[in-house]
């Protein structure tokens, strides 16, 4: 303890007190900006840098990076409640107002003189409690396509208009359906391919693959039928350097050899899959010949598979080696010797699309696409980025569901249940910890709350209704945003994830509770909080 | 066929930023658009790309990634964007229009300084010549402005040119990138993994001759982490392609409290890595101490510029880097990247020094052989830390801005044997000069005729005794003139005393021992690692002990 604080001891409840003082006003602070966006409908936010570059938003975590936000406990908060999000992808928002709403709670209590370590052992309870609750709430089973869909057009009503949203649902389940395989779900299957383009806002699935890049020779074809895709990452790129080195000891007659040797050497590359191409396509057979490869493809290689009526595509990215085998089918390769027509897959088409500077290579009609594109168009790079987000979110929550084998009734359906048997589950504790499982049941009300505020309709009657209807035991009630009253979400198709309505009840009792020990803040770090 | 062999420029950090915008700034003022009878000597496809936008017009940007932290830099819409964006207008009514309520949150607007304002209105006025302004003629003093380099960023670049890291901030003092294991780190993040490594392969793949990759970055903070990353990433994705790396160190950046042997430490982890990957490396700076502060830095005889300045000094090391790489850069000859590392880097040296000259203190109506006679030796000023360029065994020479009809003075009566009276270019006169004069055994020279165009945003910190033109008056030049031009010497010389630059960096940053060094990087890097990286330092810098088998 430092002198002072000997010498006074007031002075170290009074530095804790002041600190305390600070977190809260944070936590209010950052919880008034994010309060409008949550649930379908909040309202958007359009951010305008200093240099008027636009970022249109009415996602938590989006805001949450891109806001100026100077305050220590604020972007600790910040930082925290993003962390969330990276692993599952939502629920931000409700993080960010339920850590205010504890607060505000305990601040109340602390003034009356409860001490903080009182409170957040009573959340923890309460937390607990709410865990088991979520248990008995969930709906559970293998989610069938029309429950997926639910997931999708619930989430993504939450982030874009709701014609757009249902739209982009139907093929984000379509997505994901189309990668999943039995031993899971790799989201990196589905690839987001962007357009900007002058006129049209359109999203698409293409069950194939969309390369951002097309062929560098003109007469090459632009569009084949019935394509073998060779898929290989092999340089057909004639590298001087390598002759060069050694440069010293030579002469320029060994030199010239050597050169000559290694363009040779190239030649020979190309020349085996030519080979490959000749006999897998038969003239007449209607067959044509793809090559998609990783490493560069100079012109004269290219050349020589133009003369072919090869498609030669070079520099493909990493990861759509294996998104196009997954595809089409066939295997990638590292070499090009000893070729067999086993390694190759299968499109039904390949054709090229160019738009402005930009050139992108369609592998369509493939036989059982096991991964698949989503494009997506729009005529600004914000909107492009405002449906990307939207589409991962979409992505991810019908992940989710299939990966948790079960979904939560929403609409603020589990914060009512929650608060009303948390207010029994009160009554069994012993001691001034129930103050804190007080504090925790009405925390969680912020959430039907601000549905209901942000749609325009009183708080106070919302909860009063759904309170009433909750008693009755008809099963999960929440917030119609339309008409006000009472919904059933199970009927109305409004679910969200288990597992982030798990986190976010883990995250905001850890957090609220390191605001509230002030003390021992500094101790707990950032580390402890991603939990 | 087209055979240029295109380069990728790659920058790291906030200096590396700095010194990049004068270089494209001096880049796009030595562009002429009218139609010369003479070729331009600079292939500036080397470096640059063509495009179309989506209105079908033809765009010419460079072809480069960069990377700073958030607000490191901004793009304001009418000088730096517009190049790719489509009419925004209807857009947003389309916002207006849409059913959803919408909030907006501005950030306090970016004031435009005097030279956007006018580049602005150029544009507005291009056909209105009442009104016209010449930002070529026109002296300004941006001193005071230009706080970051988006301040004087004059060249337009391609959308997909700048990378913003949101995990830290610029200037913030809450969530400092400092530390070499920080950079190592955001490698993993989404931007750098994904986005900047599919913007780096759409460049590589509009290339048909690609030869290799300029990279610099910034050395004294967590840059050179993030930049190690991305070289590891090039070894393994763009094998056999030539590497020429630029660590840069700005005396600004070191902070003088108890961690002040941090920059040391980030430099040694830096270099290390560099060696193993990079085909060559020149590391750049106006301040003579590098990582450490020192009281002296660059003097050059008629250049009075700030070295608290990086807008001063980052134009000096810009200068350099645009003349020492002409030699490939040239639309005659056939030099490479890849000749030229092989040429200066015998004997795993791949660390070389860089120098320079600006102006060249010519004198107007001189000439070359009277200039060359009456000089100072060496010709040129390092601009590598602690160390000199003396005592080379290779080293690389570019002169320009000085043409064939300005090697002697009409009165000279010429000496049939002296061969100096009897060169045909500046090269050959230069390198029979430096043949007499400096024993290093393998010297290439390179002439060029165009000077650098050192027009606004290029600051003004040429003395007054330098004419319009660039050389030496004995009249002093009038207040309301600017040099827009000026010829200059830059080379690269593989040195003996790049053994002192190493010693002295491994002595500096052993200093710091464990414990401390834990602290320093939370954790990140290992001790033991570490004090093998120094020790490589030390094997490294033997490289440079034995010169006599050359
Ligand atoms: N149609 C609906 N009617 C009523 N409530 C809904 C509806 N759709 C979603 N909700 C509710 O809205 C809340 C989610 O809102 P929202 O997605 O805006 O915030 P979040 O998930 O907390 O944060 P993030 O910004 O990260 O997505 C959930 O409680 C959900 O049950
Ligand atoms: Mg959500």
């Amino acid at each position: 303890m430092s002198a002072i604080s000997l010498l006074n001891p007031k002075a170290e409840f009074a530095r804790a007190a002041q600190a305390l003082a600070v977190n809260i006003s944070a936590a209010r602070g950052i919880q008034d900006v994010m309060k409008t966006n949550l649930g379908p409908k909040g309202t958007m936010k359009m951010l305008v840098s200093g240099a008027g570059e636009i970022k249109i938003t009415k996602d938590g975590n989006v805001l949450l990076h891109e806001m100026q936000i100077q305050h220590p406990t604020a972007s600790l908060i910040a930082r925290a409640s993003t962390a969330m999000d990276d692993a599952t992808g939502d629920g931000t928002t409700s993080t960010v107002l339920i850590i205010g709403e504890l607060l505000k709670q305990a601040e109340n209590l602390i003034s009356e003189g409860v001490h903080p370590r009182v409170l957040t052992e009573g959340m923890i309870k309460a937390r607990d409690k709410a865990l088991e609750l979520l248990e008995k709430i969930k709906v559970e089973g293998k989610p069938d396509r029309q429950r997926l869909y639910d997931v999708a057009t619930t989430s993504l009503r939450t982030k874009v208009d709701r014609k757009l949203a249902d739209q982009m649902a139907d093929i984000c389940v379509d997505a994901v359906l189309n990668v999943q395989r039995e031993d899971g779900i790799d989201l990196h299957m589905v690839e987001l391919m962007e357009m900007q383009h002058k006129t049209s806002t359109a999203t698409t699935l293409v069950r194939g693959l969309v390369l951002d890049h097309g062929s560098r020779h003109p007469d090459m074809p632009r569009k084949v039928e019935n394509a073998f895709i060779l898929t290989c990452n092999v340089s057909m790129e004639y590298e001087k350097s390598e002759v060069n080195s050694g440069f010293f000891y030579k002469t320029a007659e060994e030199r010239e050899k050597l050169a000559i040797a290694e363009r040779d050497f190239i030649e020979q590359r190309v020349k085996k899959v030519i080979e490959l191409k000749r006999k897998v396509c038969p003239p007449g057979s209607g067959k044509s010949f793809v090559v998609i490869n990783q490493k560069g493809i100079d012109p004269y290689s290219l050349d020589m598979l133009a003369k072919e009526g090869i498609i030669g595509l070079r520099r493909a990215k990493r990861r759509n080696m294996e998104r196009l085998s997954l595809a089409c089918g066939g295997s990638a390769v590292n070499s090009v010797d000893d070729l067999t027509e086993d390694v190759l897959g299968y499109a039904g088409s390949v054709y090229e699309y160019v738009l402005g500077e930009n050139k992108y290579t369609f592998v369509e009609d493939c036989k059982n696409p096991l991964s698949v594109t989503i494009l997506i168009k729009a005529p600004n790079k914000y909107t492009l980025a405002q449906i990307k987000d939207a589409i991962h979110d979409g992505l991810r929550a019908i992940k989710n569901s299939i990966d948790d084998g079960a979904v939560v009734p929403g609409a603020g359906a589990f914060e009512i249940y929650a608060w009303q048997e948390l207010q029994k589950y009160k009554d069994e504790i012993k001691g001034k910890s129930r103050l804190g499982i007080q504090a925790y049941a009405e925390a969680l009300l912020i959430i039907p709350k601000t549905i209901s505020t942000n749609s325009g309709f009183d708080a106070q009657d919302m909860i009063v209704k759904l309170q009433e209807e909750c008693r009755e035991n008809v099963g999960p009630v929440g917030v119609n945003v339309d008409s006000g009253e009472v919904l059933q979400p199970v009927d109305a198709g409004i679910f969200d994830n288990y597992c982030v309505k798990k986190q976010i009840l883990n995250s905001c009792t850890i957090i609220a509770s390191n605001l509230l020990l002030v003390d021992e803040i500094m101790r707990a770090g950032m580390s402890s909080l991603k939990g | 066929m087209n055979s240029t062999r295109e380069i990728i420029t790659l920058q790291f950090g906030h200096y590396s930023n700095f010194i990049g915008t004068h270089f494209w700034n001096l880049q796009e003022a030595s562009f002429t658009y009218e139609e010369n009878n003479k070729p331009l000597e600079i292939c500036h496809d080397v470096l640059y790309r063509e495009g179309v936008n989506l209105k079908g017009e033809v765009t010419y940007t460079p072809r480069m990634l960069c990377v700073d932290l958030k607000n490191g830099f901004y793009q304001l819409p009418d000088v730096h964007r517009g190049l790719y964006d489509l009419n925004c207008s209807n857009l947003d009514e389309e916002i207006l229009n849409s059913s959803t309520k919408i909030q907006t949150i501005q950030e306090e607007k970016i004031p435009s300084n005097e030279f956007f304002s006018d580049l602005v209105k150029q544009e507005l006025l291009i056909d209105d010549d009442s009104e016209k302004i010449n930002i070529a003629e026109k002296v300004y003093n941006l001193d005071n402005d230009v706080k970051i380099w988006s301040d004087f960023l004059k060249a337009r670049f391609h959308p997909r040119t700048i990378t913003s890291i949101d995990e830290y901030k610029h200037n913030d003092s809450s969530n400092v990138f400092n530390n070499f294991a920080q950079g190592l780190g955001l490698w993993d993040s989404y931007i750098m993994k994904e986005t900047w490594t599919d913007n780096l392969r759409l460049y590589a793949e509009e290339c048909d001759y690609l030869q290799g990759f300029h990279i610099s970055m910034d050395s004294l903070n967590g840059f050179g982490g993030l930049a190690c990353k991305a070289l590891e990433y090039l070894k393994d994705e763009y094998s056999n392609k030539t590497i020429i790396a630029m660590p840069v160190l700005s005396d600004n950046y070191i902070l003088e409290d108890e961690n002040s042997e941090l920059q040391a430490v980030n430099t040694s982890l830096l270099f290390s890595s560099l060696f193993e990957h990079s085909t060559m490396f020149v590391p750049l700076t106006t301040s003579s101490g590098g990582w450490i502060k020192s009281q002296s830095h660059l003097n050059l005889d008629y250049l009075s510029y700030k070295n608290n300045l990086d807008y001063h000094s980052s134009a000096i090391l810009a200068s350099a880097i645009d003349t020492f790489t002409l030699g490939y850069r040239s639309r005659f000859g056939n030099d490479s990247m890849q000749t030229m590392c092989t040429r200066l880097t015998p004997l795993g040296r791949k660390a070389v020094s860089a120098s320079i000259q600006l102006p060249l203190g010519f004198e107007s109506k001189s000439n070359l052989l009277d200039y060359l006679q009456n000089s100072t030796l060496p010709l040129w000023k390092p601009i590598s830390p602690q160390c000199t360029t003396e005592m080379s065994v290779a080293q690389t020479i570019v002169l320009r801005g000085i043409t064939e009809n300005m090697l002697y003075s009409n009165n000279l009566i010429r000496d049939s044997k002296n061969p100096s009276h009897h060169c045909t270019s500046p090269s050959d006169l230069l390198k029979l000069f430096l043949s007499f004069c400096d024993h290093v055994r393998m010297t290439e020279v390179h002439s060029f005729d165009s000077s650098l165009e050192t027009i606004a945003p290029f600051p003004n910190i040429f003395s007054q005794s330098i004419n319009q033109h660039g050389f030496v008056e004995s009249s002093s030049r009038s207040s309301t003139s600017v040099v827009a031009k000026c010829a200059a010497i830059s080379g690269l010389h593989n040195s003996n005393s790049m053994r002192d630059m190493f010693i002295a960096l491994k002595n500096d940053s052993s200093k710091v021992k464990g414990s401390k060094l834990s602290h320093m990087f939370n954790y990140d890097i290992d001790v033991m690692d570490y004090k093998e990286t120094l020790e490589n330092l030390l094997v490294l810098s033997d490289n440079y002990l034995i010169n006599d088998c050359l």
